[in-house]
């Protein structure tokens, strides 16, 4: 039924298109059938004339070619035009005209002669035309008629040099002639057959002219190519339930190399560096790549390839499929991946995002999965490469987490298991005696109060003044839920709705047949089918009692979330619980990677180091600066209100990649000193010094030699969200807002194993095991110790909230009058789903509302944004060294006051998970999950 | 409502129910004199306080959560012939029904409610009680109140759960335990005249049966009713119990993606289908 939906989609071009000499013909149509057929026949004596007089002597006279032109294009409307009555579906009725053209196999003749005489470029565009417009329009089938079809396979023949092609001037009218084609043969599917026969006899083993004559043009732009894809598609869905057709396109075309190689081709004209202006960019959206054309003709060819493995024959689709992986994937993607400049890294990661988000057909996606998966590139899995770039500079850190982001919604077995569930499997991680914990629920909250417990105290709400209390996210409990009514005393979270609501769709056990609906009309239970109808008491909320929305729009989206996810993995092959792969019968995960020469690349700054290494890494950062100061001053005059962050970072960033260069050559000759070494905790993604850390043991001193070998080890993925997550306070506000949310989406699995490990805090890890407990008790120590240290961090948390309060609504109004820079960011906010957004803002159902919130947020964006800026930026007013200095100290603090408020949210996430988790009831398998 | 004076069984050794050993000793505690089916809103902070200390106002949903997952639990054992939901109002009042397939009470359809304390799971052991008084020996005659507390001595959290309270709830209507009386009048005829016990238990399930299409007794949109079979009615809401929610199927348009071999921690190791070529 897709495949019909698609259909419906290519609509044959009507007569309204038509121009020129066919446009009006004299309606003939209107006249009776015996009187069009005399005519007919009258044009045909005479055309018949001039056909046998030159029989002899070909060549002939301008004369003749124009008397035959005539002729034919009356006698062609008429035959277009022919209404025959009755008849049905299975046997059409012929009409008088059409039984004469079969019977004299009068289009043959006509062919024939302008074959024989000599066809001009001229007379094929007359004869091309005519054709698209008989086929187009008539109200008989045709190409049923071998005596159509035929000359039309003899005109299309003589039309194409089977080496050249077809001339330029002729292309636009071959592919719609083609076009028409494909669509008459999936309105009637016995054309194809019938084409595939002529074909046999007339061609030999390059027949399917029809498919042939279209493959040059499916990477065409515009139009043309629009067209050629669409009529190939017809054929690759006609021709789906047809073996032979669909083995001579998989052997004797070159359909699937074409296209795949194609790709390639296309690929390799993308832009090697995606220009961006907004700091907070991460991902290739809509309105991103339609701007460029390289890249649309690319997506077109892409969505194509995509058509194509959803409708054609398992054959095409499989040869396509390896065509894609080892002619497009391996070759090209491979190495594009892998290419050493950072700006290429960050578009072929963007790229390769992009693809991944477009693709909706599942044996494609497997294709592009199977590769990041399993190929190797140098060593490395193209999953190693892309996973490292996590811990890399701010830039490539979000593309990579937006790629990481749209791997984790797949919901896919193979991937979690690479990524995550392979490493947690042999259930090394957690003390022998608590392996049975892993499958327990958390019944009485306890995990998400611990949670809640990390937020720091410096970020617990305060009292406003009165002035900006609008704008205080409220929270439960906030104000006094008993006062307001005694016989709703209790939030109605979510869950227990969307409980009572699964289970009477769902067929639980637990819910009995019944007839409340008649005498409770407000019942949800009359709304069953829509959980979030405004009947339900989900809805009543807001109104009563806003205060109380703040932690119930986290347990909604946590419960969405889980439910969503655990709805995609009901198909797994096992729970993962602990005992399902059994841990002993798992396979060993790979241990801590040895080296990486791309790791040290595209090293992050900040990330590997402790405070003490980070401050004087900055300090030494900031000499550098100030001594190129004053050649290139990066302030001065007023300008510099609106400073680029982005070229601030990269600044720095380069300086500190000399920094280090240098440290790593004053170093490579010498020992390996204690204090060199970085601590353990980081050891996976610590850079230069990976090699020969790794030989001089610097995970465990005490077995120099040889990888440690029982340590537990909890895979990449989690060691490089754990390091960035503990380097919260010094990543980017966007930075932050992308990694929480990869860690929301990894957090929202239902599978044990991922589950505790990440959200049950009561459980008890190997010593060497970093929990995400430990590593949040580690930022909030650091977000106090900042805090304590700046008396004026209320304000400016305060301001930072008003901003991200802003933006949030900026997002939600979805108004044409963003500020440019702000547009950037909406998609970034509302990616992070609601976190703020939604936490503040309820005006969802009001326009009016929405649109007021809309202009309220751009005021606030101008006064109170941009003025936190400006305040966090005020050094940026002076000019020469100390100006640097404090931008550089600014921007430290920038990050830390940002990160505050974005942990507090995620740490409410994370509870609200964690309570969900433990109301969460999986789906049963589908029916039919083995295939 | 439901009336005062329930009869207070008076403390003393119990045994052990064979089908629930689990639940060790059995102390029968004084029952409450006064049976209010009316929950009280606990006040946030002091509920809080109590089960997880530093974040009261967090409090109700932890208490909220705790009873779903107790719900969820219950659903997770599909228990035999037991059906309950919780009330729209509040999740400390569950409405149930029991089926009865064989035995003294077979075919007894029995509309009960529980009420959880809001001090769960700290506090005492849900009460069950019964719409109609089943004549039992444990079922008050006026109240209909089950004696929940000689198999919960002491409510226990993560060890005892509500779904232990439904089982036990069924279970007395398969296996008789005469001990310690709610209702002594039961229990003299089931000692000393069996038949008229019998007959009177087939009374009661016959009563009860006859009020199965009354209004509920409590008003809340999700109380259980029972109506006779209407097809306009039924048959719809039957057919979406058999069917997944749209929402669902609306989803990611890629979900369920998987291709490793039952048994197998190998990515990709599901076999392909074979091509015929």
């Amino acid at each position: 039924m897709e495949v019909m939906s698609w259909l419906s989609r290519l609509n044959p071009r009507g007569p309204g298109t038509r121009t020129g000499r066919h446009a009006a013909p004299t309606s003939p149509c209107t006249a009776d059938p015996e009187t069009c057929l005399m005519v007919f026949e009258n044009h045909w004596r005479q055309v018949s004339r001039v056909l046998k007089q030159r029989e002899s002597s070909v060549g002939g006279y301008a004369d003749d070619l124009t008397a035959v032109r005539n002729h034919t294009d009356q006698m062609l409307c008429l035959l277009a035009e022919e209404r025959p009555a009755g008849g049905d579906i299975d046997s059409p009725a012929v009409g008088p005209i059409l039984k004469m053209v079969v019977a004299e196999n009068i289009l043959d003749e006509l062919v024939q002669w302008h074959v024989r005489r000599g066809l001009d470029p001229d007379s094929q565009l007359e004869l091309l035309k005519l054709f698209e417009m008989l086929i187009g329009q008539s109200h008989q089938p045709l190409l049923l008629h071998s005596a159509v079809l035929q000359p039309l396979l003899n005109l299309l023949g003589a039309c194409v040099d089977p080496q050249l092609g077809s001339p330029p001037a002729l292309e636009s009218s071959l592919v719609l002639l083609l076009n028409q084609v494909c669509v008459c043969m999936a309105k009637e599917t016995a054309v194809l057959e019938l084409i595939f026969r002529c074909g046999l006899v007339q061609q030999g083993p390059t027949n399917l002219l029809i498919f042939s004559l279209l493959v040059p043009f499916i990477h065409r732009d515009g139009s043309l190519g629009q067209q050629a894809r669409d009529a190939l598609l017809l054929v690759m869905a006609t021709s789906a339930s047809n073996h032979s057709v669909a083995r001579h396109i998989a052997e004797n075309s070159y359909f699937c190399p074409v296209l795949a190689t194609g790709l390639s081709a296309l690929y390799s004209s993308l832009p090697r560096k995606i220009e961006v202006r907004g700091d907070d960019w991460h991902a290739l959206r809509r309105e991103d790549w339609m701007a460029v054309s390289s890249l649309v003709l690319f997506m077109n060819s892409l969505e194509f390839c995509n058509a194509v493995v959803q409708v054609a024959h398992p054959l095409v689709r499989c040869q396509l499929l390896d065509y894609l992986h080892n002619g497009f994937l391996i070759p090209v993607m491979g190495p594009a991946l892998h290419k050493s400049s950072v700006d290429e890294m960050i578009a072929s990661t963007a790229y390769l995002d992009l693809f991944l988000r477009s693709i909706t057909e599942t044996s494609l996606l497997k294709t592009f999965l199977r590769f990041i998966l399993l190929h190797r590139h140098d060593n490395d899995t193209i999953l190693d490469t892309l996973l490292t770039r996590i811990s890399s500079n701010s830039r490539l850190c979000m593309v990579s987490l937006s790629l990481f982001k749209t791997l984790l919604s797949l919901n896919c077995e193979d991937l979690m298991l690479q990524l995550v569930l392979r490493y947690l499997l042999p259930c090394t991680h957690v003390m022998l005696s608590q392996r049975r914990a892993v499958r327990e629920t958390d019944l009485y909250g306890k995990s998400a109060d611990k949670f809640l417990s990390l937020i720091p105290e410096c970020c617990r709400i305060t009292p406003a003044p009165s002035s900006e209390r609008d704008d205080e996210p409220a929270f439960w409990g906030k104000g006094s839920p008993t006062s307001e009514s005694p016989v709703h005393p209790r939030p109605s979270t979510p869950s227990r709705l969307a409980l009572f609501i699964r289970q009477q769709s769902s067929g639980g056990q637990a819910i009995p047949p019944s007839s409340g609906s008649e005498n409770a009309p407000s019942s949800p239970r009359g709304s069953v089918s829509s959980p979030l109808s405004p009947d339900s008491p989900v809805h009543q909320l807001p109104d009563t009692s806003e205060g109380e929305t703040g932690y119930l729009e986290y347990l909604r989206d946590a419960r969405k979330g889980i439910e969503l996810c655990s709805w995609a993995c009901r198909d797994w092959s096992a729970p993962y619980d602990g005992e399902n792969p059994s841990p002993n019968s798992a396979l060993p995960p790979p241990p801590p990677p040895m080296s990486n020469p791309s790791l040290s690349m595209v090293q992050e700054h900040f990330s590997i180091m402790d405070p003490a290494q980070q401050r004087a890494s900055v300090e030494r950062l900031i000499e550098e600066l100030l001594e190129r100061a004053p050649s290139e001053p990066l302030t001065g005059d007023s300008k510099c209100q609106g400073i680029s962050i982005e070229a601030f970072h990269q600044e720095l960033r380069e300086l500190e990649e000399r920094v280090r260069e240098r440290r790593v050559l004053s170093r490579s000759s010498e020992d390996l000193t204690d204090e060199d070494c970085l601590p353990v905790e980081t050891e996976q993604h610590s850079s230069e010094t990976k090699t020969e850390s790794y030989a001089t043991g610097v995970f465990s001193p005490a077995r120099p030699l040889g990888p440690p070998l029982a340590q537990p080890y909890t895979g990449p993925f989690i060691t490089v969200l754990f390091s960035k997550l503990e380097s919260m306070m010094q990543n980017s506000l966007y930075v932050n807002i992308l990694l929480t949310g990869v860690v929301f989406q990894l957090a929202c699995y239902p599978q044990p194993l991922l589950r505790s490990f990440l959200l049950n805090t009561n459980m008890v890890f190997q010593p060497s095991v970093k929990s995400l407990i430990q590593v949040l008790g580690s930022v909030k120590n650091r977000i106090e110790a900042f805090a304590a240290t700046h008396e004026d961090f209320p304000a400016m948390l305060r301001k930072a909230r008003r901003f991200l309060v802003a933006r949030g609504k900026l997002d939600w109004s979805d108004s044409p009058m963003g500020v440019p820079t702000l547009r950037r960011s909406d998609s970034l906010i509302k990616s992070r789903k609601p976190s703020l957004g939604d936490l503040i803002l309820r005006h969802t159902n009001s326009p009016t509302r929405a649109r007021h919130a809309a202009q309220l947020a751009l005021a606030h964006v101008r006064d109170g944004g941009q003025s936190l800026h400006s305040a966090l930026f005020r050094g940026g007013a002076a000019s020469g060294a100390s100006g640097l200095e404090k931008q550089a100290e600014a921007l430290r603090v920038k990050n830390a006051v940002y990160c505050a408020v974005i942990f507090s949210e995620f740490l409410k996430e994370l509870a609200a998970l964690a309570q969900e988790h433990s109301v969460a009831l999986p789906f049963p398998p589908s029916q039919g999950a083995e295939e | 409502g439901i009336s005062d004076g329930e009869e207070q069984g008076g403390p003393g050794e119990q045994r052990s129910s064979p089908t629930h050993p689990p639940f060790g000793k059995k102390q029968l505690p004084s029952i409450p004199k006064n049976a209010v089916p009316i929950t009280k809103a606990a006040s946030p902070a002091s509920s809080t306080e109590s089960a997880n200390g530093t974040h009261a106002s967090y409090g109700p949903f932890y208490l909220e959560y705790s009873l779903l997952a107790e719900f969820t639990l219950v659903i997770k054992q599909r228990l035999p012939g037991i059906y309950v939901q919780p009330s729209y109002r509040s999740t400390l009042m569950w409405f149930g029904v029991i089926f009865i397939r064989h035995g003294l009470y077979q075919d007894g359809v029995f509309k009960f409610t529980v009420y959880i304390p809001d001090n769960f799971p700290d506090g005492d052991c849900p009460r069950v009680i019964f719409d109609t008084p089943v004549f039992h020996p444990l079922v008050d005659s006026v109240s209909g109140e089950l004696d929940v507390r000689r198999a919960f001595t002491k409510w226990r959290r993560n060890h005892n759960h509500i779904w232990q309270v439904l089982m036990y709830a069924r279970t007395i209507f398969y296996k008789i335990n005469t001990m310690d009386p709610l209702n002594p009048e039961a229990v003299v005829l089931y000692d000393k005249d069996f038949q008229l016990f019998k007959s009177k238990v087939v009374d009661s399930v016959k009563l009860c049966n006859s009020h199965l299409f009354d209004q509920p007794k409590i008003d809340d949109p999700f109380a259980i009713s029972f109506s006779p079979w209407n097809p306009a009615v039924h048959e719809e809401a039957k057919d979406k119990m058999f069917r997944w929610p749209e929402d669902y199927n609306k989803g990611p348009l890629v979900s369920g993606l998987s291709w490793v071999k039952p048994g197998s921690t190998q990515p990709f190791s599901k076999e392909d289908i074979p091509l015929q070529t």
